[in-house]
């Protein structure tokens, strides 16, 4: 991963607490309460919009095969022609392999039953085209009383962040252009702010 | 009502709907139509709406059949059959 993407899990208790936000704390506590059983829950359907599922197995460093991505999820909004059912590839071939293996970890966690919350900056591991995006994931896995799994995704976009030749004055097209006087390289391709290693899925 | 008295549409649908119940995952039937049409009311679908509510769903759904013993023997949407759509 490159400075300006990162992945740094969370405590649980943001989720506990409402911090992490209203429907992480409905999922979390439903989760809980039913002890990772899924049961049709009407509530349950009127979240599906901001949820990504995907199968319980992936290899190692990768992420799970995703199923399902409802139509306000942060995949869908820009991977929109992933899911049609025409598409020739499968939904999780249209991430990057880089961006795959920075945020597998947390799937890892979550196969074994254990919710995991985190918070990723994505920087350019998204690909042309996917804006640089700090966003916060929450894993849950959710067996049906036959006891088949999936792991429930909730992302929350936090924030889209400017390119930096735009949001950085340093950066602007002018004072870059005096400083490659003296510094042909000078943060060429530096991220937007110093961060962590690691990664919308 | 006799099965020659169903439109294809919602034979189609049905036999998803059979898959879905019996591997226990209608739940993801409720969120693919709630997506798509912003209610869980499957009854109240015309047979274009099904037909597309199908579409979207079944690969879902065999997903999770297959992987409970589910062994796709017919062809169900579209006239694909299962394996080809899957493999």
């Amino acid at each position: 991963m490159s400075k300006s993407t990162f992945v740094e899990p969370l405590s649980l208790s943001h989720v506990e607490s409402g911090l992490a936000g209203e429907r992480e704390g409905f999922i979390f506590k439903t989760w809980r309460e039913n002890h990772g059983v899924m049961v049709q829950d009407s509530r349950m359907t009127k979240l599906s919009p901001w949820l990504l599922l995907t199968v319980s197995t992936a290899e190692p460093g990768n992420v799970p095969e995703i199923t399902f991505a409802g139509k306000n999820t942060t995949f869908q909004r820009f991977f929109p022609h992933a899911l049609e059912p025409d598409s020739p590839k499968q939904p999780t071939s249209y991430l990057p392999k880089v961006y795959r293996e920075g945020v597998a970890e947390g799937y890892e966690a979550a196969f074994t039953g254990e919710p995991w919350l985190d918070i990723q900056r994505t920087g350019n591991r998204l690909g042309d085209g996917v804006p640089d995006m700090t966003l916060q994931r929450l894993l849950l896995r959710f067996t049906t009383k036959t006891g088949f799994a999936r792991v429930f995704c909730l992302v929350q976009l936090l924030q889209v962040h400017k390119p930096r030749d735009l949001s950085d004055h340093t950066h602007h097209p002018l004072y870059f252009r005096q400083k490659r006087d003296w510094c042909p390289d000078y943060r060429a391709g530096a991220p937007a702010s110093s961060g962590h290693d690691g990664n919308i899925l | 009502m006799s099965k020659g008295e169903f439109t294809r549409e919602q034979l189609e649908f049905l036999e998803l709907f059979k898959i879905a119940a019996k591997y226990d995952c209608v739940y993801l039937l409720d969120y693919h139509c709630f997506n798509l049409f912003e209610h869980d009311q499957t009854s109240i679908l015309t047979d274009a709406e099904r037909s597309m509510l199908a579409a979207h769903a079944q690969r879902d759904i065999f997903a999770e059949a297959l992987q409970q013993g589910f062994e796709p023997d017919q062809v169900i949407v579209g006239g694909i059959s299962e394996q080809k759509h899957l493999c």
